[in-house]
């Protein structure tokens, strides 16, 4: 239900397929790299033309605690892995999310876990695992600032980024 | 007494010498601490020697009054409270400082010996003993030190000594004033968060940026000569752990595996770091060498285990594990890897820390059928937990290095703040960030 509503923001906006958003580089100390964009409004927007509607949505969200792909999630993954087997020099990474409950770390190893659900579904439908990688950002880059169970709902994510 | 013109010029010299480098960015003055009042102000024989423009044991008091609200045990007097004392004044102090319930009194003094070099003189006193007061008898005085040839930039660091001596004499427990914190600042600007690993005072003065991104950076934890900060980073969209010498500001890379790389904390030898790592599938403890950079795996199986923090002996490990079905603590020896469960109060514990003297486990604790996190200690002889804190999202506990303060994570409408209590519950503190958020403290060990 909350996909739908995100539907109307992403329709609006214009994606590139190169890097929006903020670049990744740290100031101090680090060393530059060119790695793509990470931000939540990166992934949004159409580009994909007759795939229709589906490969237009990247996230997929999960019940609290928990990393299972619910049954209506599937048609947006099916959707991602017939777009990546056609197109095999394609490569996504899927950002785990998780809401603000829980301490740290926890939550990062449980963002892990449902950007591997995620993976996983790909693979199952066909995608090369060359050209999958997941990262987990645990609750440390929120969606949706505010307290409540909406807020939580739409943070409870996994991303699917696609980097070329 | 009246004499105004020298008081403004205090006010002004305080504004000078604390105003250059004052940038806090975590105020430790606000809050409310309960706690017994002490009374801290300039001596008599100051106001007798010192002359226009010329420093004064005020300057000391400031920090010292804010290190001892800060601990969570004393309620120090405002100046306003405390009236400066001249020789006839300073006995009739005495019994205002009784009514308003002080049971001690710190009275100090600077005398110039040359262009940059002062001499400060600290007694603490007991305001009940001795009627006379001001006949400083043995039976009052409870500490009379006198440091020679301190320069003028080295009072806010003589001032947390003092701290740390008081608070060592007046509760038998060595004073943690004199110590860092380690901590994340986020700022959300225009183009996005900037995230910043920042250094600190104890009380939050001196801060110093170590590393700034634009993703994410957790987990800090300071190496036991408190040289050296272990940290979690984002800046390659992946996880990365890093050291970084808080001197040099130089950086090494010490663990990039697929996957997890997370929660790293270093063993009391300074040789090893326990970490998390899910390079085999899931998140599992493992203990890098840091020379070699030679790997062991500590737990195994399918659940998540991480958050490790080492035992007082160092002969176990602590860690946060849903192997049980829900996160709760465990511990596992580090010889024989037998792994027990630990934490049995609450559906959901995390992120162990032990204090100093083994006795208690602190942690990220929820109640059963509640939704609110807090911070909570264990006693491990016993069982018994105890809540310390009471808002929503309390996490991140880290301890002072002598075990009384908990410094800790929480909200503050929809930004984080740091709180800090005492191990007894009793003490209570709320520090605001001027700007942005503050999460994940971590306390530095005692600075030799």
């Amino acid at each position: 239900m909350q996909v739908r509503g995100l539907r109307q923001l992403v329709l609006g906006m214009v994606l590139c397929i190169s890097v929006v958003g903020c670049s990744n580089n740290a100031k101090k100390h680090g060393k530059e790299g060119a790695y793509g964009a990470s931000t939540h409004g990166a992934g949004e927007g159409s580009g994909f033309g007759e795939e229709g509607d589906l490969l237009s949505k990247r996230k997929i969200y999960f019940a609290y605690d928990r990393s299972e792909i619910r049954d209506g999630e599937y048609e947006i993954i099916r959707a991602h892995a017939e777009y990546l087997k056609k197109n095999p020099n394609i490569h996504v990474r899927i950002e785990g999310h998780t809401d603000e409950q829980g301490s740290r770390e926890y939550n990062v190893a449980l963002g892990e876990r449902r950007a591997h659900a995620v993976s996983r579904a790909l693979e199952h439908d066909g995608v090369s695992h060359h050209q999958i990688s997941t990262v987990s950002y645990g609750k440390e880059k929120p969606e949706v600032t505010g307290r409540g169970e909406e807020s939580y709902a739409l943070n409870r994510r996994a991303v699917i980024v696609y980097e070329n | 007494m009246k004499s105004y013109p020298f008081m403004a010029i205090l006010i002004l010299g305080l504004g000078i010498s604390f105003n250059v480098n004052a940038r806090l960015n975590i105020e430790i003055t606000q809050g409310t601490a309960s706690g017994v009042p002490i009374a801290v102000t300039s001596g008599y024989q100051e106001t007798v020697t010192s002359h226009d423009g010329s420093p004064s044991f005020e300057e000391i008091a400031v920090v010292v009054r804010n290190d001892l609200k800060m601990c969570g045990r004393f309620a120090p007097l405002y100046p306003e409270q405390m009236p400066r004392l001249t020789s006839s004044q300073q006995e009739m102090a005495f019994g205002t400082w009784q009514k308003l319930g002080a049971e001690n009194a710190v009275i100090g003094a600077i005398q110039q010996l040359s262009s940059n070099h002062y001499t400060v003189n600290v007694q603490l006193l007991d305001v009940y003993k001795g009627k006379t007061g001001l006949k400083e008898g043995p039976s009052n005085v409870l500490m009379n030190k006198s440091f020679r040839n301190v320069p003028k930039q080295d009072f806010r660091a003589l001032a947390h000594h003092i701290s740390d001596l008081i608070y060592e004499k007046l509760t038998g427990i060595r004073g943690a004033f004199s110590t860092r914190i380690a901590y994340v600042m986020v700022n959300s600007t225009m183009n996005g968060k900037r995230y910043r690993l920042e250094i600190a005072d104890a009380d939050g003065y001196n801060p110093i940026t170590l590393v700034e991104s634009r993703e994410p950076i957790m987990s800090p934890s300071w190496s036991p000569d408190a040289r050296r900060l272990a940290f979690v980073s984002f800046e390659k969209n992946r996880a990365e752990i890093y050291v970084i010498d808080v001197a040099t500001g130089q950086r090494q890379l010490l663990s990039k595996f697929p996957g997890i790389n997370g929660a790293p904390a270093w063993s009391k030898d300074g040789r090893q770091l326990a970490l998390v790592l899910s390079k085999e599938g899931t998140p599992k403890i493992y203990l890098m060498d840091i020379a070699t950079q030679q790997l062991t795996q500590l737990t195994q199986g399918y659940s998540i285990d991480t958050e490790p923090a080492w035992s007082v002996d160092s002969r176990s490990l602590y860690f946060t594990s849903n192997r049980g079905g829900k996160p709760q603590i465990y511990r596992m020896n580090i010889a024989t890897r037998q792994v027990d469960r630990v934490t049995f109060v609450g559906n959901y514990n995390a992120r162990p820390m032990l204090t100093p003297d083994g006795k208690y486990l602190v942690m990220m604790h929820r109640e059963d059928n509640a939704g609110e996190f807090h911070i909570a200690s264990q006693d491990l002889a016993t069982g018994k937990v105890s809540v310390l804190t009471h808002a929503r999202l309390d996490e991140s506990p880290t301890l002072s290095p002598n075990g009384a303060m908990v410094l800790y994570g929480t909200q503050d409408g929809d930004r984080q703040i740091l709180g800090l209590v005492t191990l007894d519950g009793r003490g209570q503190l709320r520090l605001p960030a001027r700007e942005g958020s503050v999460q994940e403290p971590a306390w530095s060990p005692f600075l030799s």
